[in-house]
Order: C-alpha cells, then sequence, then structure tokens
C-alpha cells in the first residue's frame, strides 16, 4: 500500500459537508472551518448548488476551487434542466461541475441519450472541468464499462463513480475502470470513502480523486505516518 | 381503527414510482397499471414525463413531476426553469421541493418567495405541492415554511419527499394534524413518506390529508377492498 503524505493527499480530495442534509450557512462555514482551508489546498471543495454564491468568495479566497453538483443525487432530471442548472452554477462562481449521468435513459438502451444530455453539460461549461457520475454502486462491471465509453463518447474524461447516499464505491470500481480505459479517463471515488485506508485502496487502484466528507480524520490518519 | 368517512381512495391517490435508475418500461408497465386503477395521478421524475404522458393520454390520470427533488437545493431561478420545463413536457401538476436549509435558518420570507417564483410560472391551471420535508424540521419551523409555502401560492403542502438516502422517519398522523390546524381550508396538505399501508393511509385522511403520496398505491386499493 502507498503511503501518502498530508498535502499529496489533500490535493486529491474533493472535500465535502456530506450527509448534513439541509445544511444553514452556519454550519457550511463550520465545515469549512473545520478542514483547515488556510492549510491544505483541496482539489475541490464540494457545496451545494444552492450555496455556491454564498461560498464561491469564500473558497476562491482561500485559493481553493469550488465544484457543485448537477442533476444530483438521482440524475433523472431532463437536460434542459441541466443545463440550466450548470449555467447558474457557472455564473454564481463554480470552477467545477459533478453531473450525474441518465441512469435511466442508460439501463433502457438509450445510448444516444445519455451521450447527447452529457454532451451538451460538457460544452455549456466551457473549460471548466465536468466530472460525470455513473453510478458504479447499482451497475455491473461491464455496464460500468459501457457507461464510462459513453461518458467518454459525450467528451467528458472524468469520472465520479456515485452520489453517495447510500451507493458505496470499493476499489474493484476503480479497478474496472482504470484496467480498461487506462490514461482516458480519470476517476473519483465517491461513496463510502470514510478512512484513510479507504482512501488509500482506492488511490493503490488508481484513483485519481477521493471524494469525502469525512476530510479531517484522513488528514489527521495522513499526518501520523 | 374504525372510520367514520368513506373516502373514494384512488382519487386521492398520487400513485408513485421514483424508484433510481428505473427504466422506461417499468416506469411504463407502473403508469399503465396506475391508469388501470383509476388513480388521480402518477408522479415521476422529469426524465418520465414522456413515458407518463404517452401511457396516460386519453384518460383522466394526470401526471405529476418533482422538481428540485429530492434536496430542493437550486437556486429559485432554476427550479422556475424546471418546473416550466417539466410543464411543457406534460406534466399537470408539480411537486416541488422547497430550500429546507432556509427553513432551518428560519428565512421564511425566501421559501414564499421561492414558491412564488415557482407558482407565478405555473399559474392557475397546473397545482403546484410544495415538499417542506417535516422530518428535517422542528415544530416551529414546520409551521413556518408551511405557511410561508401557502402564502407564496402553493395549492398543496406536501409533508415528505420520502428520500431513502437521508433515512428520513415516516410522516405520521400528528404531522398532518398540525398542519390542518395552521393552513387555510382551501390549501390541501400532501402525505407522503412512508405512508405505504392502508391502516396509515386512512389514519393521515382522517385528520385533513388531501392527497397521498405513495409507491403502494395499489396494494393499499386491494386492501381496502
Amino acid at each position: 500500500m502507498a503511503v501518502l503524505g498530508i498535502e499529496t493527499l489533500a490535493s486529491v480530495i474533493d472535500a465535502s459537508i456530506g450527509g448534513a442534509p439541509a445544511a444553514t450557512e452556519e454550519e457550511v462555514l463550520s465545515f469549512f472551518g473545520s478542514i483547515q482551508l488556510d492549510k491544505h489546498k483541496f482539489a475541490a471543495v464540494r457545496v451545494e448548488p444552492s450555496y455556491v454564491k454564498f461560498a464561491a468568495n469564500y473558497l476562491h479566497d482561500r485559493g481553493q476551487r469550488l465544484v457543485t453538483v448537477i442533476s444530483y443525487p438521482l440524475g433523472a432530471m431532463t437536460t434542459v434542466a441541466k443545463v440550466i442548472q450548470a449555467e447558474q452554477a457557472l455564473a454564481d462562481g463554480a470552477d467545477e461541475l459533478d453531473v450525474a449521468m441518465d441512469l435511466s435513459a442508460f439501463r433502457s438502451g438509450d445510448y444516444q441519450q445519455v451521450v447527447d444530455d452529457l454532451r451538451i453539460v460538457r460544452r455549456t461549461a466551457g473549460d471548466r472541468v465536468v466530472k460525470a457520475i455513473y453510478y458504479s454502486a447499482v451497475l455491473t462491471d461491464q455496464e460500468s464499462i459501457k457507461a464510462a465509453g459513453l461518458i467518454l463518447d459525450a467528451g467528458i474524461t472524468f469520472l465520479k463513480t456515485n452520489p453517495g447516499y447510500g451507493n458505496v464505491t470499493t476499489p474493484h470500481h476503480i479497478a474496472v475502470i482504470k484496467k480498461h480505459f487506462k490514461d482516458d479517463l480519470k476517476v473519483m471515488a465517491s461513496g463510502g470513502v470514510r478512512t484513510y485506508d479507504d482512501a488509500v485502496a482506492m488511490i493503490d487502484q488508481g484513483a485519481d480523486r477521493i471524494a469525502t466528507s469525512s476530510v479531517s480524520s484522513i488528514l489527521d490518519r495522513s499526518s501520523k505516518r | 381503527m374504525t372510520t367514520t368517512t368513506t373516502y373514494d381512495l384512488k382519487q386521492v391517490i398520487d400513485n408513485t414510482n421514483l424508484t433510481m435508475g428505473a427504466t422506461r418500461e417499468e416506469v411504463g408497465e407502473f403508469v399503465t397499471a396506475s391508469v388501470k386503477r383509476g388513480f388521480y395521478s402518477v408522479c415521476v421524475f422529469p426524465n418520465m414525463i414522456p413515458t407518463a404522458r404517452r401511457m396516460t393520454a386519453g384518460t383522466k390520470t394526470k401526471v405529476a413531476a418533482v422538481v428540485s427533488f429530492p434536496l430542493g437545493v437550486d437556486t429559485p431561478e432554476v427550479k422556475r426553469y424546471e418546473a416550466l420545463n417539466c410543464i411543457e413536457l406534460g406534466a399537470d401538476e408539480i411537486d416541488l421541493v422547497i430550500n429546507v436549509a432556509e427553513a432551518r435558518m428560519g428565512h421564511f420570507d425566501a421559501i414564499t418567495a421561492e414558491v412564488r417564483t415557482v407558482k407565478n410560472a405555473l399559474g392557475r391551471d397546473h397545482i403546484l405541492k410544495t415538499i417542506i420535508e417535516v422530518p428535517l424540521l422542528t415544530k416551529d419551523q414546520v409551521i413556518g415554511a408551511a405557511v410561508a409555502a401557502e402564502k407564496g401560492g402553493a395549492d398543496i403542502v406536501k409533508t415528505s419527499t420520502g428520500f431513502k438516502g437521508l433515512k428520513l422517519r415516516a410522516t405520521t398522523p400528528e404531522d398532518v394534524q398540525l398542519l390542518r390546524s395552521i393552513l387555510k381550508p382551501q390549501t390541501g396538505i400532501k402525505a407522503s413518506g412512508g405512508v405505504s399501508t392502508l391502516e396509515k393511509t386512512l389514519a393521515v385522511l382522517n385528520v385533513g390529508a388531501t392527497r397521498i403520496g405513495t409507491s403502494s398505491g395499489i396494494a393499499i386499493l386491494d386492501a381496502a377492498k
């Protein structure tokens, strides 16, 4: 197992407040305080769409990048809604978008819709980073590879495994993608990554990023190594 | 429980399919079965409106679509556009999740404003239900949010998303009783989230619910035979 220094680890983390439903502004600020933004440079810090405007300056002033979510967490919004969400997020100051694939279209075999839907969001985002959530927790390996290929066809080169909310990512999910797509696709492990060991196990399989709400405990463990 | 009132159960039920990643075929079959049983409406995700529209064509069963579901974390403008898009696609009614964080912060004017933004766009022809997510709120916050939604033009105040990812408690008759005691008589109350049996359905109807949201509509009708 790789041993990762605290700064290396922080640099691949999308930090999230996680399963704190309907967090207040105070709770969001308290979360920002808890992850020591002046000390660590994260890959990105995630906030809900309605908090992008509230958080953008705060995070940018501290040298952090802001990521928000589109059609989240269930992936069942229309293309039109996704584009409007994306436009609003960018106007409010988002640096990066995590957009959910239309899982129903995928499972219905309407692959063209999966691609068209994501391609428009990709275009809307201009030069910003876009990651596509493909729900590895509920797909077979073959389906994951198929979904990842469609996402690549849509022009998105960064995957996010799951939206969380009970959808857990395993190191195997990462290995499946990395073995098949090698350097063509980056992948972020998201959903159930709670400990330093979880994080390292994902990175050992090739994960390019980790999404977690357990930032402090993961970094604390890292600093003790 | 002894009931003194007889209800036309099928006409107060929004038979609901909000299964993550359900295929169009699965939702189509669900809608067809719902039409056959004469439910007031089917409640589906936006990406299933065309399917639901097709399967309800020429029948009395209406199509309801969820907006900003399940977290309610979009900006008011995005909610407005998403709702309008749902109507364009053929939805008759909208089930909108309010910004629950605003309720937790006591910013009830913000809830009135977002509900008004959406209701003004929908007009009188389309019923607007506002989901206030009672399980996440204190009693005072429930009262504030419900009254704020009513003030913004909500036709119906709806108790909960029932979103499994948040592990919410079920809606209770006491929740409905509280809403009935504070809302105007002409404002409807939709009980949803864990209202899964005939007994629970009758219990909330007896204290003032005017609509039921459940994925178990057919089982409830069968139990009432």
